[in-house]
């Protein structure tokens, strides 16, 4: 996807935050709102240094530009084998969105052949896709939060947790890697008002929910947003907005599969110096129902330090090694203008 | 191509839609409940419902399953927005608080006698606006500041509410 088309770029951001609705809702809400604006902020400024680093060079690109051609290919490959297990992860989560509803294995299913189509029609199809829904999306989780607020207590507000909640919140936050392995071109964007949602929308969310179910509560459930959205009260009658988070959640997860998918799967075509191919992703859908059916086993500590790996220190070390070889090449050149580095 | 490809997705929907097994329900069948009265008595919980149903078990949930199984139709315990614990069923609060069966929601309070009435509650409660939820009760087991359960007080048809009213 060429972000130097503006359309596009938007596009692209939509789907990014179309898909970023699912982690915030689902993991962030349920720890302490300290916990989710620290694990925010963080995220924020990673990709405000992973932009700055970059200076528009596609993040595929730079692995072979970093490590040479068979390490950047290894090291890609197994970028592209991560991003693919956490869409199977994604998938498999789609099941937590109707939690009281016995057919929710279906959720999982469905998911994975909608995104096995939306693969088959290509990253732009999918951007699209996601713009629109993040609109949908935004909409949605916008009347639930303005529901959720009056019921609110403010002595449930205080901070609680621990600092794990805060690593967990970070590395699901830093999703946003699998869009920049989709750019394949363009100059700097400036996705400020992104990176200031990424920084405040998840404590958004955990504050809204701590307050209204009790930072006890909040804790204990396993899907505390859910819990918060059966609870609420408008106007001392009983709101039924249920079926709403979970449409919801459900247009969130697909967008996060579809991201993951097409991302790893572009990362691994490339690894193996093959161009896109119209049916690699439909041809991985069986992996992946496989992978699935194992990814609800794997210990949240896995998917933390798998995500701080291959989302956060991996690309982050890939654009530092690119940026320090030019620096190194063009001091080896005998330019003398140090200031303008990238 | 790109037609053949949609009309073959529409044909496998299609056969999706008939395979997977359907869960229709009779429209005239559903029984949306909204209030529950807990009652117990020699060890044994009753709860029952507005709508009329029954049900009879050694502790809530079973009571709540026996009502669900016995009822005339689809009964929605999902709908309960009022739970009342009548004489003897006050230590009964924390299974309905954690109960997987009723909203979180629900307003809950303690009976000092029966009310016959069922249905003549949810006015009541409109106009008497109560404090205490289950999710509260809830977040009171797991550590919370408890809230004080509204009492009501039964004699014959005249109904009071002598503590917790919201303002």
């Amino acid at each position: 996807m060429d972000w130097t088309d503006s359309a596009v770029r938007r596009q692209a951001l939509g789907w990014l935050f179309a898909a970023g609705t699912a982690p915030v809702f689902l993991i962030c809400a349920g720890v302490s709102w300290h916990w989710a604006l620290a694990g925010g902020v963080c995220a924020a400024l990673f990709f405000a240094l992973l932009e700055a680093l970059g200076g528009g060079l596609p993040l595929a690109a730079a692995f072979p530009a970093a490590f040479g051609k068979a390490a950047g290919g290894a090291l890609l490959a197994l970028e592209g084998l991560w991003l693919l297990l956490a869409a199977a992860g994604s998938a498999a989560a789609a099941g937590r969105a109707f939690p009281e509803d016995p057919s929710r294995p279906f959720a999982c299913a469905a998911l994975l052949l909608l995104a096995a189509w939306a693969g088959w029609k290509g990253a732009p199809a999918s951007a699209r896709c996601g713009a629109v829904l993040s609109l949908l999306l935004a909409g949605s989780f916008a009347v639930l939060l303005a529901a959720a607020v009056p019921n609110g207590k403010p002595a449930w507000c205080r901070p609680w947790g621990v600092w794990q909640d805060g690593a967990r919140c970070f590395a699901c936050l830093l999703f946003p890697t699998a869009g920049l392995l989709l750019r394949t071109g363009g100059g700097k964007s400036r996705p400020g008002g992104m990176l200031a949602l990424l920084a405040l929308a998840p404590a958004c969310a955990a504050l809204v929910c701590s307050a209204g179910l009790s930072p006890s509560l909040a804790a204990a459930e396993p899907f505390a947003f859910y819990t918060l959205v059966k609870s609420l009260r408008l106007f001392s009658f009983l709101e039924r907005f249920e079926p709403l988070l979970s449409a919801a959640m459900l247009a969130g997860l697909f967008c996060m599969v579809c991201l993951c998918w097409q991302s790893g799967a572009a990362a691994l075509s490339r690894a193996c110096g093959a161009g896109r191919s119209a049916w690699l992703e439909p041809a991985l859908l069986l992996p992946l129902a496989g992978a699935s059916v194992l990814a609800p086993r794997l210990p949240a500590a896995f998917w933390t330090l798998g995500a701080s790996i291959f989302w956060g220190f991996l690309p982050l070390l890939t654009l530092l090694v690119v940026a320090l070889k030019n620096v190194l090449k063009k001091e080896k050149k005998g330019v003398d203008k140090p200031e303008s580095l990238w | 191509m790109r037609r053949t490809n949609g009309w073959l997705l529409a044909a496998a929907a299609l056969l999706l839609a008939a395979v997977l097994p359907a869960r229709g329900t009779e429209t005239a069948s559903l029984q949306p409940a909204q209030v529950l009265l807990i009652t117990e008595e020699n060890g044994r919980v009753t709860a029952r419902c507005d709508s009329g149903a029954s049900g009879v078990g050694d502790d809530l949930e079973r009571a709540l399953f026996n009502m669900e199984r016995t009822a005339n139709g689809t009964l929605f315990l999902g709908t309960v927005e009022y739970v009342i614990l009548g004489p003897g069923a006050y230590e009964l609060l924390p299974q309905a608080a954690l109960s997987a069966r009723l909203r979180p929601a629900a307003r809950v309070c303690c009976a000092l006698g029966t009310p016959d009435d069922l249905e003549a509650l949810p006015d009541f409660f409109t106009a008497h606006r109560t404090r205490a939820t289950l999710a509260q009760e809830k977040a009171a087991l797991l550590g919370e500041q408890p809230v004080a359960v509204p009492i009501l007080a039964v004699g014959g048809e005249r109904m009071e509410l002598i503590s917790g009213l919201d303002g």
